[in-house]
């Protein structure tokens, strides 16, 4: 993955400027509440527009104010992974999994239903109401959900905030196994530094809507300590 | 007492239900649209549409009635257009749903309205990261969440079409088995000597239908859910 982004987005009193590129397949942004990140990953997935800059994912610019794209976000093909996991009240468990993978042209379809509901363990909760899942569960789903839409990258925006340490331990290995099977790229957004080792080969540090630093997530932690 | 009602009472409430359904289900897709139109897209005069979508809410039903005859009536706006078209329109069913369509439409979106605004709007972000385009949203997301809110005001729209009479008199008049609606019908018996009684046959014919309208939207609004975070 190669993703190139330069972006400006005035928001009343805040700024955000982010400039980088990011080759690596698991890449962190840290940063604490307010320094821009869930910014960022709204401008990333489309669902927020930039003042002005380009972002160029793979070679194929996703939004390029000067020569007027602003690829929306239901063909970006950037998949998203929300705090809470808003999973769809009035779909089961299995149409909210199926519900990417089928807007999904064929011939992107690169992931199997079946792979995603074995690796995530979901088999016995396919025919449940999405009202009765446990925390866990429902992140679960929605992980699963996002990676059967086949992303050429994931944004996960603070997926793990929120539940408790123990919760936390039980799903990691989850998402990590379904990263090595998939080899998605990956934007994983967090203000825990815990988090961003666990999940992350290097990192963006941004805080009050500016990228600080740039490094590998060993020589943030490092540094941390 | 007993409740007695003639045949002409039967037309008059066979056509009140026709009236209000016709009403109901004409106006619920432009119902449907400007709620939406109001809560998610960005169009310019949003106030100034808001408030004429609102504005048969707060004028009098009579005043309603008259705008419609300047409207559709013979020397009317339209009138040289539906003449040629040969189409009839001022006192016939017709106007009388149009009456009831345009003075129960506010009610109608303002349910609506209410419905779309409670949805989360990460759910709709959610759906669009997924792959979803713009009508898809609308038909796999937005409306399931908030079928509650549209069968609350497809209810409310009803009860107030089957109460409608400022309006459709001025437009439709008061012909028994034509125009003449439940509401048209009391009027009528009130002004009658000795109709008291028959009066008040529709009347309680009226608050029956009313109460069954809502017994049928409670109980079809809990097997729905709302759009509430899961």
């Amino acid at each position: 993955m190669l993703l190139e982004v330069n972006v400006n987005k005035q928001i009343d009193d805040f700024n955000l400027h982010a400039e980088f590129k990011v080759s690596g397949t698991r890449c962190g942004i840290f940063g604490s509440s307010g320094s821009g990140k869930s910014t960022l990953m709204h401008i990333l997935a489309g669902l927020l527009e930039p003042d002005s800059g380009r972002i160029v994912l793979d070679g194929i610019p996703l939004f390029d104010r000067e020569n007027k794209i602003n690829i929306p976000p239901q063909q970006r093909r950037v998949g998203v992974v929300f705090q809470h996991a808003h999973l769809f009240p009035h779909l089961n468990v299995q149409r909210n999994l199926l519900y990417g993978w089928r807007r999904t042209a064929p011939a992107d379809r690169e992931i199997a239903p079946e792979s995603i509901i074995e690796i995530l363990r979901l088999s016995p909760l396919l025919k449940r109401s999405v009202t009765t899942l446990s925390g866990g569960e429902r992140q679960r789903v929605a992980l699963g959900r996002t990676v059967l839409a086949c992303p050429r990258l994931l944004l996960m925006d603070e997926p793990l905030t929120g539940l408790d340490e123990a919760l936390k331990m039980q799903i990691i290995p989850y998402l990590q196994e379904v990263l090595n099977s998939f080899r998605i790229p990956l934007l994983f957004i967090s203000h825990s530094l815990q988090e961003i080792e666990m999940m992350t080969d290097d990192v963006l540090v941004f805080s009050d809507g500016k990228l600080r630093q740039h490094l590998p997530t060993e020589e943030l932690i490092a540094a941390a300590r | 007492m007993m409740l007695s009602l003639t045949p002409q009472d039967m037309e008059a409430i066979s056509l009140s239900v026709k009236v209000a359904t016709a009403a109901t289900l004409i106006s619920l897709p432009f119902g449907f649209a400007a709620a939406y139109a109001l809560v998610f897209a960005r169009i310019p005069g949003k106030p100034v549409f808001e408030g004429l979508v609102n504005l048969p809410l707060v004028l009098p039903p009579v005043v309603v009635g008259y705008l419609l005859l300047l409207l559709f009536g013979r020397s009317g706006i339209l009138g040289p257009v539906l003449q040629f078209l040969d189409i009839r329109i001022i006192f016939t069913v017709k106007a009388a749903v149009i009456a009831s369509a345009v003075v129960g439409f506010p009610l109608l979106v303002r349910s609506i309205r209410i419905g779309m605004e409670g949805i989360d709007k990460q759910f709709i972000q959610t759906a669009q990261s997924l792959g979803a385009g713009g009508w898809d949203r609308v038909f796999s997301i937005i409306l399931p969440l908030c079928a509650r809110a549209v069968l609350a005001g497809m209810t409310l729209m009803f009860a107030r079409s089957l109460g409608e009479f400022g309006a459709t008199i001025l437009v439709a008049g008061n012909i028994p088995g034509v125009t003449q609606t439940i509401p048209l019908a009391i009027y009528e018996y009130t002004n009658t000597p000795g109709g008291d009684s028959m009066a008040l046959s529709l009347c309680l014919v009226s608050i029956a239908l009313s109460f069954i309208v809502l017994l049928v939207s409670e109980g079809s609004s809990r097997s729905l859910r709302t759009g509430r975070r899961i």
